[in-house]
């Protein structure tokens, strides 16, 4: 191991912030794997021992075995660590049910200081009715890395612990994916006027069913809401601003349909200009700008029926969920 | 500052944490060893601790078909029990606990996981929210989390 190249590790690790030691001592973790293969013969019952090799400390963190974890395969496994305990609770687990690689792998957490000559034990036991019918080999991979401590390296600066941190913050948007308005950053409502959470929509099918329903007879449309298009007016004196949109489909009897639509305004604004399965595609889904319906306008939704199957009715309904914005 | 999930306090001085799984099946727990008719359900089933140090679950991984719904030592219910539609009451593992990416299902909790004492008992109710008998002998449970090594437990 090249001193430089964990004087180099030491410097990038302190940029990132971690615990020291009192006297500014500090540990370089290098990365390092035990490989551990084992066989068990028919109605065998082996301890198979690893030492920790090497001059310095070494931290167990993660297991992976070449057994999928996702069977039972009747040898039973146990792990006793550098430290005398054990790390399966009763009689062990079935080697299949433990682990397997990648993101399967055991992850040690917290993970295990293992000292220089310590040893890891790992027990295989046959539990099969009649014994295994043949020798199986079992390889388990030990990862983890040596501690190399340094002294008299920059000196990191105090860094909380992730666990010490409450699950949210409330400070700022936390979650990545989620739009800048969801924590109400962004921007703001302009001076003069206020904005109200408002859902337009339109008619509700037990109201208004003639609006809003379809008869389907075998397969086949017979009665078609009327009128169409569905229309959602937005009065004069506010400006629409839709954060997205919900899409109510209900069926009744053996009637299956998808519900094909296309939205634009008055004023011209195509949202989408093919038809499209809307409760599939654009149900629900914040978006990160409003979308923003001038007063007076109104929303079109072109709509039809497509894969009709059955016999009965099938409803629909638009909302329009946001916030409406006037003078104050 | 960015907090992942599922990041558990550490533990108080002058205890420390290792991970640990209890793992079930027929080789520990006798009710495995049997078959399960269709739509019926077990009694209260015992699961074991180990008596060296407090354990706390953190995440569960089953294996087979069977549904299952768990108690802690106190008897407190883990999910719902009282709906007269069993399923409710039991979780399906192959919308939970049979997970096909990473394996196991984390926890979330303040307590650093749900606890339960050295020697104590979590207790599991089956049952078979299938058409069809399962054979319990393909079924495995897999309690996983840490076990809580105190200062008088480290001396022995």
């Amino acid at each position: 191991m090249k001193l430089e190249y964990l004087k180099q590790a030491e410097a990038v690790l302190n940029k990132c912030g971690r615990p020291q030691l009192p006297g500014g001592i500090s540990a370089v973790p290098i990365t390092k794997g035990f490989m551990l293969p084992m066989l068990l013969q028919p109605g065998g019952a082996v301890t198979f021992t690893k030492e920790i090799t090497g001059g310095n400390p070494w931290l167990l963190r993660a297991i992976s075995s070449d057994e999928p974890s996702s069977s039972l395969v009747g040898i039973r496994c146990q792990i006793q660590l550098p430290n005398g305990r054990f790390l399966f609770g009763g009689n062990g687990i079935d080697i299949g049910q433990f682990a397997w690689i990648g993101s399967w792998r055991w992850l040690q957490d917290p993970e295990l200081r293992c000292e220089p000559g310590s040893r890891l034990q790992v027990t295989l036991t046959d539990t099969t009715s009649g014994g295994l019918s043949a020798a199986t080999a079992v390889n388990l991979l030990f990862e983890g890395a040596y501690l190399f401590f340094m002294r008299g390296g920059e000196v990191s600066t105090d860094f909380p612990l992730a666990s010490s941190l409450p699950r949210y913050q409330g400070i700022v948007n936390e979650n990545i994916l989620a739009p800048c308005w969801m924590s109400n950053e962004g921007l703001e409502t302009p001076v003069g006027f206020v904005d109200e959470y408002f859902p337009y929509s339109t008619p509700e099918p037990t109201d208004q069913p003639l609006q809003t329903t379809w008869t389907v007879v075998a397969g086949a449309v017979t009665v078609a809401p009327n009128p169409l298009p569905l229309e959602i007016q937005v009065g004069p004196g506010f400006e629409l601003f839709v954060r997205r949109m919900l899409f109510d489909v209900q069926f009744t009897s053996t009637a299956k349909a998808i519900v094909l639509g296309k939205l634009r305004t008055g004023a011209g604004y195509v949202v989408n200009d093919n038809f499209i399965d809307l409760a599939r595609y654009l149900c629900g889904a914040e978006y990160p700008c409003s979308w923003k319906v001038k007063g007076g306008d109104s929303v079109f939704i072109d709509v039809n029926l497509a894969d009709v199957t059955g016999s009965g009715t099938v409803t629909f309904q638009a909302h329009l969920e946001g916030f409406r914005r006037r003078r104050a | 500052m960015y907090r992942p999930q599922f990041a558990y306090p550490l533990p108080p001085a002058p205890c420390d944490d290792q991970a640990c799984i209890f793992s079930f099946d027929a080789t520990n727990l006798p009710v495995f060893t049997g078959t399960l008719a269709a739509g019926a359900q077990t009694g209260r089933v015992p699961l074991k601790l180990d008596k060296d140090a407090d354990f706390y679950l953190r995440a569960i991984r089953s294996q087979g078909g069977i549904s299952f719904r768990l108690e802690d030592t106190d008897g407190n219910p883990l999910s719902d029990s009282e709906n007269a539609n069993n399923p409710t009451n039991y979780q399906l593992p192959n919308q939970y606990s049979n997970t096909a990416g990473a394996g196991l299902v984390a926890l979330e909790s303040g307590a650093g996981g749900v606890f339960g004492p050295a020697g104590g008992n979590y207790v599991v109710y089956l049952y078979n929210a299938t058409a069809a008998p399962i054979v319990l002998t393909t079924c495995a449970l897999n309690l996983a989390g840490v076990k809580r090594y105190s200062e008088e437990v480290c001396r022995q």
